[in-house]
């Protein structure tokens, strides 16, 4: 008879157990939040718990009192918060650090530029560049003549003082880079300074005299080529490295390679806010405070910068809890996010989505050379039917170079794009009968793209309406670097390619006149139109936003005759911020300043 | 579905059906109880109450499933006595069902799952849920592609790839290792490092160089899949021809003077070929699943041409949003891979001599 | 022995020079391009011969191998071409301890289960715990291991829901299960009774607490037994891998291991240990496990040795800093000669001498065999 009371009471404790558990379940309910239901709008919100967020537990231990809290936005703190970490998804596996090694903000811009520091940051939003570690930036009346002042009292990390001629120096090593292996997108605007006559009146000034007028100028300080790199550590190293140079590896490669892994020589020849604790090529770099950055105390102690893999991926991760920073390139992702209510920092870069024709590169014999082809391609793509196929609608489609809603968009602007040929597959089947006829063409076409999600859906819904417009098309879809790059730039062995020249508000200029320009290097087309350069010319010369868009609008009407390419698509990319990562500046579509960032209890 | 797998018949179990203390008109009761309620169960999970969350259609379903299989379980009992094995049976059912209907896909009524372009001006929408009583009954994909239908092609591809990988291997491998095995001597020990080359080399690098140098085509993914089966072929035919070559009918023969490639011919290699076929099947699964890994990394057969591994590999980016697209051709996958090893499980059993050891 | 192992040892080198020749043949075929992608999108068709020359890489496959061979030699083993200045031995330092973590873990998570279910399988055959659990590794063998990792994650870090009460339910339903068997095992005698309603209440009491303290997992990275954060963190980012890494092996120990014990259970020296009625356990772990144990630790050594070179795919869900993902996103896919051939010859090392230390322990071990040598 006992066993019936052992039961019992063996009953009695497990359901006692099972009810403890339960209502320590609703003490902490928030910290588990309890996501029964499958869907996807369940809430595993970023859990502020135990382990999701590394940075919450610790920053509330002891520093908040001195967190002088909503008064000063820019502050945030009077000293590095112990523990506090930003741990930052990046979009490409992180870099040479050294600037002048530097291959595009996406692919290690953040770091860079949080090492480095910049004499000039440009805002998005205004388009206006403001001084930083410089102090000022003038120009003369035509913008031939840039005077820079710097900011005094600012130290390198082996103590060396910032002085003018540092900026020219660095500037000059930038200059030399180009045609030793590397291919800074910004070397070639670099070009544009006229070093002979660039004058050091005194530490504090440089006067840059340019080879021709240039009003965005303070854009390239906001750049790569705005990362002041100690010259004397330079020079040091290339000592150094002299005996070892050889005819294929020059000292300056050396010295490159040098930094790309050893910390200590980037801390030594950089001032930003955050020194080099770490690298693991690859897979991470993390930087930490400074404690003597000349604008005051970096409150975050650490980022960590790794590489997920892909925008989703960063996403995902974001979400899950293991960052608190992720950066977002898919507008399918943008959509999740927006739709969870997360803090979000981005730009839509123009000419994101593109298709590029082929016009002879190398006195090829192209299809492409033929405007009525460009315009049956035109005619045959319905740019709505790739935002179904490929993503989801979330796209932001176009039909301009500067679409509406960013800082150059005209309705002038918008007129002229309006002129380019629309999705007409009726049209577009006319055109193809008509070059068939006129010079004895297949109707073949050969489509290169890249396999990143979702390249593989674009090339099926593009392929599918040539088709239907009476192409041929054949296409090769694979890895940037073994399908796209061999095809397009090495053996320019396509007659149309996925590309995108993802203009920001900054570096417009240059990005239109490299890849339009009938002389450029970077003009992967052979492209090449008087009206269309003497267009991107009078780029140069425009000073207020309003003129800017003038000219930005004279292009497109040219674009929108001549067709060089077939623009589809801005892209957007940016920053997910977990909601206590405040005061991040952003500093271009890809780069952000931590320098003032804080993380608020 | 649990799966007797025993060798030997388990008297407890044979000994539990005996004494089942049911009479045989209750017995026969029950299995028509179940078959119903199941068919029922799994009927409204699939398609009745569509507004009910999922969560618990899918439970209906795995419910009424579970039912269907005990009612089977129960019949084929009743029918074939005690021994019978259902869930061997209906793995043998299962890919019949996917081998035969990859065979006639030609000749099955599906909405377009192949061709995009066909697509384009139509009205199938894309991204379409499952319904049962559509034209799309498991929905379509980002292209409206009907997703029953590229299950159906796929299960073509999928099952052509591994099947002629399975051929190569056996060919190649199984006469590498027979020729070895025979002679022995300085050609076995050559075939022997290049076995441990072959093994020692990390397979999926090896499947990544060749999926990359070659063009993605069925076929060469055929091959580059046999490559990878080869040595374990080598090893185990080495094997069976070093056991085969001792026994009585080969020493006889040899010393009644039959020449090597008669012995070679005639003794050795039909009794060699079996035990290796009866590996196929598993091979076979594992390959389907290698292919379907390949897919997942982006080095598989490229769409248009549907296979599992393509269809699961484009889905899983949106598995919460779109799951069907996953779950669809994932689960086609899991039965018949399931399916295959369990058939090829009863092959070894039968056909292996040496059964269960690897 | 010490023959044996020369013999291996000897052998090993004809096998690394196939292997090492035959990854440098497929990296030439590959279509990998380490040159574009220093070149990248910005850059300038007219840079490509520079480079190509500037890094050597205008000279034929066979010379190149020789020049690698030659410093691999002297224990040099190069830099990384598309990383100027990282060396390609630093990078094995830091991805191989990764793959070794992920491998190991995932071999000990497959033991520790397959050996009870696979033991206790064999004991009980042919009933329904046997049927249902062989059922269960024919189910887990047919899941794609990528398939099976995003199912993971989706239940473990983004519906921890599901699985957590999940095993409370569990949990709870073995314990009530053991307080009602304890019901029956009365007329078996008050201990055995009594240990089952002690069983029950430690059950309810386990699954309760890991209820209240369900870890919550990383959705990828690592991170390092030797970081900051300690080895709880460590051992948190590799869970999951590991557990996928694992579940398929487990389903293959499981099969092999109660094959062998079922064959070990029929010979008399156990059958007579259970006539003498002997707790089954104890005739399991004491009699039955070292004899049936051999076929089981040659497979999984070998898995061992296949599974530091095939955690691509899991590398690649989880997005961990290993090996495969090494060889493939930094090799392979750029074409990077360096780090593509001594990963493998560090993993193919690693695979040839596992073995053969298996099969010369293999012999050692069985008396059977020993007395056969």
């Amino acid at each position: 008879m006992c066993y019936w009371w052992l039961k019992l009471l063996a009953l009695l404790l497990i359901s006692g157990l099972v009810a403890g558990a339960c209502g320590n379940d609703g003490d902490d309910g928030g910290d588990i939040a309890p996501a029964p239901s499958t869907d996807d709008g369940g809430e595993p919100a970023p859990q502020g718990g135990d382990h999701a967020a590394p940075a919450a537990p610790e920053s509330s231990g002891g520093e908040e009192a001195s967190l002088p809290g909503e008064e000063s936005m820019a502050g945030g703190c009077e000293a590095t918060v112990a523990g506090t970490e930003v741990n930052y998804a990046v979009y490409a596996p992180n870099a040479n650090i050294d600037p002048t090694a530097g291959s595009g903000a996406l692919v290690g811009g953040t770091q860079m530029v949080n090492v480095w520091d910049l004499l000039m940051v440009f805002d998005p939003e205004t388009g206006v560049s403001s001084s930083h570690v410089a102090e000022s930036l003038t120009p003369d009346e035509d913008f031939t003549e840039w005077t820079l002042k710097l900011r005094s009292g600012i130290t390198y990390g082996n103590g060396d003082a910032l002085v003018a001629q540092d900026v020219v120096d660095s500037m000059l090593r930038f200059f030399d880079s180009h045609g030793d292996g590397m291919n800074n997108r910004a070397a070639g605007s670099v070009a544009l300074i006229d070093f002979d006559n660039t004058e050091v009146p005194d530490d504090r000034t440089v006067v840059f005299r340019l080879h021709r007028g240039w009003s965005t100028f303070p854009t390239l300080l906001g750049d790569e080529p705005g990362m002041i790199v100690n010259p004397r550590v330079i020079a040091q190293l290339l000592d150094e490295e002299e005996v070892n140079a050889t005819a294929e590896a020059s000292a300056a490669r050396l010295v490159r390679n040098r930094l790309a892994v050893s910390p200590d020589l980037v801390n030594a020849a950089s001032f930003g806010p955050y020194e080099v604790a770490e690298v693991e090529p690859n897979v991470r770099t993390v930087l930490r405070a400074r404690d003597d950055y000349w604008g005051g105390p970096v409150c975050i102690e650490e980022i960590e910068f790794t590489f997920p893999g892909s925008s989703a991926a960063n996403w995902e991760a974001f979400w899950a809890g293991d960052f608190n920073a992720a950066f977002l390139r898919d507008p399918r992702v943008f959509a999740d996010a927006r739709e969870a209510g997360t803090v979000l920092s981005s730009e839509d870069q123009n000419v994101g989505g593109l298709f590029l024709f082929n016009q002879g590169v190398r006195g090829a014999d192209a299809i492409g050379n033929d405007i009525r082809v460009r315009r049956a391609v035109h005619h045959a793509i319905n740019r709505q039917i790739i935002n179904e196929r490929a993503f989801e609608g979330e796209l932001k489609t176009t039909n301009a170079i500067a679409a509406e809603g960013t800082l150059l968009w005209s309705p002038e602007l918008q007129e002229c794009a309006d002129q380019a040929p629309a999705y007409d597959p009726q049209a577009a089947r006319a055109l193809v009968e008509e070059v068939k006829a006129d010079t004895g063409w297949d109707g073949s076409l050969f489509l290169v793209h890249a396999d990143a999600d979702p390249g593989a859906e674009i090339v099926q819904a593009v392929e599918e309406m040539l088709e239907a417009a009476g192409f041929d098309v054949e296409v090769d879809l694979g890895p940037v670097t073994t399908v796209l790059l061999p095809r397009v730039i090495v053996q320019a062995d396509y007659d149309m390619a996925g590309w995108g020249f993802n203009v920001d508000g900054a570096a417009w200029v240059a990005s239109f006149n490299d890849n339009l320009l009938s002389t450029s290097g970077s003009n992967r087309m052979a492209f090449g139109h008087p009206d269309m350069d003497a267009a991107l010319e009078a780029m140069y010369g425009a000073a207020t936003v309003d003129n800017q868009r003038a000219a930005l609008a004279e292009a497109q009407c040219v674009w929108a005759e001549q067709l060089p390419a077939m623009v589809y698509s801005v892209t957007e990319e940016g920053l997910a911020l977990a909601p206590e990562v405040k005061g991040v500046q952003r500093a271009g579509a890809a780069v952000f300043l931590f320098g003032r960032a804080y993380i608020e209890n | 579905m649990p799966a007797d797998t025993v060798p030997a018949p388990d008297a407890g179990y044979v000994a539990g059906m005996v004494v089942d203390p049911l009479s045989h008109a209750h017995r026969l009761m029950r299995v028509a109880v179940g078959l119903i309620g199941g068919v029922a169960a799994i009927a409204a999970g699939l398609m009745m109450l569509t507004d009910v969350h999922a969560g618990y259609r899918v439970v209906l379903t795995v419910g009424g499933l579970v039912l269907l299989y005990f009612a089977l379980d129960s019949g084929g009992k009743i029918v074939w006595g005690p021994l019978f094995e259902t869930g061997l049976w209906l793995s043998v059912a299962w890919v019949a069902i996917v081998g035969l209907s990859a065979a006639f896909a030609d000749f099955l009524p599906f909405a377009e799952a192949r061709d995009a372009s066909a697509t384009i001006f139509g009205d199938t929408p894309t991204l379409k849920r499952p319904d049962l009583l559509s034209a799309n009954p498991l929905g379509t994909d980002r292209q409206a592609l009907d997703v029953l239908g590229g299950i159906v092609y796929g299960a073509r591809v999928s099952l052509q790839v591994s099947v002629l990988a399975v051929a190569i291997g056996i060919i190649a491998g199984g006469t590498i290792g027979v020729v070895a095995g025979f002679f022995r001597g300085k050609l076995d020990t050559g075939v022997g490092v290049i076995v441990d080359s072959l093994l020692a080399f990390p397979p999926l690098i090896l499947l990544l160089a060749l999926a990359s140098v070659m063009d993605r085509s069925p076929r060469n993914m055929a091959i580059a899949l046999a490559v990878l089966g080869i040595p374990t072929y080598i090893r185990l035919a080495r094997v069976s021809t070093m056991v085969f070559a001792e026994r009585e009918f080969v020493l006889a023969s040899r010393a009644m003077g039959a020449s090597r490639r008669r012995i070679i011919f005639r003794e050795l290699v039909p009794n060699v070929a079996l035990p290796i076929f009866s590996y196929a099947f598993i091979i076979i699964a594992v390959l389907i699943v290698a292919e379907a890994s390949l897919s997942f990394l982006g080095l598989g057969i490229q769409r248009p041409d549907p296979t599992w591994g393509n269809m699961i590999a484009a889905g899983q980016d949106d598995f919460d949003r779109h799951p069907h697209l996953v779950f669809a051709p994932g689960i086609v996958m899991f039965l018949t891979v399931f399916a295959l090893n369990r058939v090829g499980e009863k092959a070894r059993e039968l056909w292996d001599p040496r059964q269960a050891k690897l | 022995m010490l023959r044996a192992i020369g013999l291996k040892l000897v052998r090993l080198v004809p096998v690394l020079i196939i292997v090492s020749l035959a990854t440098s043949l497929l990296i030439e075929l590959v279509p990998g391009d380490p040159i574009l992608a220093i070149i990248g999108m910005e850059g300038d068709a007219s840079d490509y011969e520079r480079i190509e020359r500037e890094l050597g890489l205008d000279q034929n496959v066979f010379s190149r191998y020789v020049d690698w061979l030659g410093n691999i030699v002297q224990g040099d083993f190069g830099e990384q071409i598309t990383r100027p200045g990282v060396k390609v031995a630093d990078r094995l330092r830091q991805t191989f301890p990764v793959t070794m973590q992920i491998a190991l873990m995932g071999m000990v998570l497959a033991l520790l289960i397959s050996v009870p279910v696979g033991a206790w399988a064999a004991y009980r055959a042919g009933t329904r715990f046997d049927r249902l659990s062989s059922g269960v590794a024919f189910g887990i063998i047919s899941i794609p291991s990528f398939l099976a990792g995003l199912l993971l994650v989706f239940m473990f870090v983004f519906h921890s829901a599901i699985p957590r009460y999940g095993a409370l339910g569990l949990g709870l339903a073995w314990s009530l299960w053991l307080l009602w068997s304890a019901g029956r095992a009365r007329r078996d005698g008050a201990k055995q009774a009594l240990i089952r309603v002690a069983a029950a209440v430690v059950v309810a009491g386990l699954t309760v607490w890991l209820t209240n303290r369900w870890p919550s997992f990383p959705r990828q990275g690592f991170v390092r037994w030797t970081s900051d954060d300690g080895r709880l963190e460590n051992l948190r980012s590799a869970f999951l891998p590991a557990i996928t890494v694992a579940l398929t092996e487990i389903a293959v120990f499981m099969r092999l291991l109660r094959g062998d014990m079922q064959a070990t259970l029929q010979e008399d020296y156990i059958l007579s240990a259970r006539a003498k009625g002997m707790p089954p356990v104890r005739i399991l772990a004491r009699d039955a496990l070292r004899p049936s144990s051999f076929s089981l630790i040659t497979l999984a050594g070998v898995a061992f040795g296949r599974l530091i070179g095939g955690t691509v795919i899991v590398e690649a869900i989880f997005r961990l800093p290993g090996m495969g993902d090494l060889i493939v996103n930094d090799g392979v896919n750029t074409g990077d000669f360096p780090v593509v051939q001594s990963g493998v010859l560090i993993l193919a090392t690693f695979y040839v001498v596992l073995n053969g230390a298996i099969d010369i322990s293999y012999s050692y071990l069985d008396p059977r065999l020993r007395r056969a040598r």
